[in-house]
């Protein structure tokens, strides 16, 4: 499997240059499984540079077949969809999975494809674009996508509509996806600790630092010390901070990684353009 | 007037190498109007600028967004000023059929889309929907507001203060054939050709002898898509000498756009428009007229 970055921003993203190195393009990751299935982790504005990556191969060709799998549907994770160029070419199919909680994804993923607010062509709509279907994950049962393996759960409920989780599988290793969490009881916790039991790689919000979350209960994120609590209960063998505070500099997240130094596990900041072979 | 640029990309905000120098936040300018803050558009770049009006102690902000393409709105939930107490923002945007400025940015803050919602700012909010051709005033500074031809309803602005001009000419495909805008495609041949010639003259009007334009040229010349509602650098060329612009600054550059275009591009065109001292807009440049 191999895993590739595009955005590990949270929020918006606001380039500058304190931000350089680890980037600011908002969620979105790509996985690519060892017989070249092509899954995507949100859909952030990280999706555009992916977009443009994927058309040069097949996806250019309109004979490019991809999943997506959002957490939820705060801009941060699906605001990369309408400038995603392979959704706008004839020929390509995605499928695209969520839960909508209330309205059903389908609908909130078109609200950002009004006229009002966007200017490309609704390629949610048959004849315009890829052919481009939604999935309600509304089934608690695993997915079978291709040679993907997709375990799914609800981990909160923070942001106006169910939040997922994603554990990901192509028979060869593991990856773990919590982008956006925060633990309010230790059921919660052990959902999650259950999802990414013995991953090879885990992801995981760390939006707040340690200093920070405190004061900023009940907002719907985690800090490193909360991902590498679960890492560590759940056995994974890697962690990738992950959903930066837009504020976040590179120095603060190099400071960030330093004081985890002496947990007993590869800990890292997720940096645009980091790939991972698992 | 001074003029400051916090955001000069178009489509999306970019942080990738090819585009540090000019920047990728997308569109936001301030303008000082003798002391009144004026902003156009808000586009990521407003962040930063939230930041240092707040720091400044700015408490009188007027904000003319041109349309509301996710490009031009997609900062404002982040726009500091809007959690300060006691601090007045006023909202300008080209009335929409359908739904207000209001509505508009109300609906890019509701749950299940973002946590914090409009209603919860601290700062007074005033909204005005424009109608095509109004004037008003803001302090020292008169600003006229006109339609431009791009998607859904799209506004350029001139702004006149102490005997300088400043117009905002984007988002909008200028000189090309088809007409982009709601309500604008229907009708006979004639009465499309005569909207053309109305929006352009109008496009004329707001730049007619600028001190200073800012214009989108998203396309190069050999890039130009006819249904895509941008313009192409050629035609900030053109639109200046028919409107005697003294400067423009091309604006909105495409995503992929590197430093080295954007150079090479103000040298060819500066070579080809001697009398006008053109720029390809940066992040933080500050011009005063």
């Amino acid at each position: 499997m191999r895993i590739r970055l595009w955005g590990a921003r949270g929020e918006i993203s606001i380039p500058r240059s304190e931000t350089r190195r680890y980037g600011v393009n908002t969620l979105c990751v790509q996985v690519e499984s060892s017989g070249a299935s092509t899954l995507i982790l949100d859909g952030g504005i990280g999706l555009n540079g992916l977009g443009n990556a994927l058309f040069a191969g097949a996806f250019g060709r309109g004979q490019g077949q991809a999943y997506l799998l959002f957490s939820h549907t705060h801009w941060s994770h699906i605001h990369g969809v309408p400038f995603c160029l392979p959704l706008l070419i004839p020929g390509n199919a995605f499928r695209l999975f969520g839960r909508g909680g209330a309205h059903a994804m389908r609908e909130l993923l078109l609200e950002q494809m009004q006229p009002t607010y966007c200017p490309v062509p609704n390629f949610f709509y048959e004849n315009i674009g890829a052919q481009v279907e939604v999935c309600e994950l509304d089934d608690p049962q695993p997915l079978q996508l291709a040679d993907f393996r997709v375990e799914h759960a609800e981990v909160g409920h923070s942001h106006g509509g169910p939040c997922m989780a994603y554990s990901i599988s192509d028979g060869q290793a593991s990856l773990a996806y919590i982008p956006v969490v925060e633990y309010r009881d230790e059921a919660s916790r052990a959902r999650a600790v259950a999802l990414c039991r013995g991953a090879d790689l885990l992801i995981h919000d760390a939006y707040y630092s340690d200093d920070e979350y405190p004061a900023q209960q009940g907002l719907g994120h985690s800090c490193p010390q909360q991902a590498v609590d679960v890492a560590c209960r759940a056995g994974a063998k890697r962690l990738i901070l992950f959903n930066h505070h837009p504020a976040r500099t590179d120095d603060a997240l190099d400071a960030t990684v330093k004081a985890l130094s002496h947990v007993p596990m590869p800990i890292e900041a997720g940096c645009e353009g980091g790939e991972y072979i698992l | 007037m001074e003029v400051t640029f916090w955001g000069v990309r178009g489509s999306y905000p970019v942080s990738s190498p090819h585009c540090v120098r000019y920047g990728g936040n997308t569109p936001c300018i301030e303008i000082d109007a003798q002391g009144s803050c004026i902003v156009i558009d808000a586009g990521t770049g407003i962040y930063a600028l939230g930041e240092q009006l707040v720091k400044r102690g700015q408490r009188e902000i007027h904000l003319l967004i041109s349309h509301t393409h996710w490009d031009h709105i997609h900062g404002f939930p982040y726009f500091a000023p809007l959690h300060e107490r006691g601090t007045r923002v006023h909202i300008y945007s080209l009335a929409h059929a359908d739904r207000t400025i209001c509505q508009i940015l109300d609906q890019q803050q509701q749950q299940p889309f973002f946590p914090v919602q409009l209603e919860q700012a601290n700062a007074a909010l005033h909204f005005t929907d424009l109608a095509e051709g109004q004037q008003w005033q803001i302090g020292p500074a008169n600003v006229l507001c006109k339609r431009l031809n791009h998607p859904s309803y799209t506004g350029g602005f001139r702004i006149e203060c102490a005997g300088k001009v400043f117009a905002y000419v984007s988002d909008t495909d200028l000189y090309g054939p088809r007409l982009h805008g709601a309500g604008m495609g229907e009708g006979t041949d004639d009465v499309l050709e005569d909207r053309r010639l109305t929006l352009q003259r109008g496009t004329v009007e707001l730049a007619q002898d600028a001190d200073l334009m800012v214009f989108d040229s998203f396309f190069l010349p050999d890039e130009y898509k006819d249904d895509w509602g941008h313009s192409h650098t050629d035609d900030a060329l053109r639109l200046s000498e028919e409107a005697r612009v003294r400067r423009t600054a091309l604006f909105h550059h495409a995503p992929n756009r590197s430093d080295e275009q954007l150079d090479a591009l103000v040298e060819d065109c500066g070579r080809r428009a001697p009398d006008n001292t053109l720029l390809a807009a940066a992040e933080g440049d500050h011009l005063v007229l």
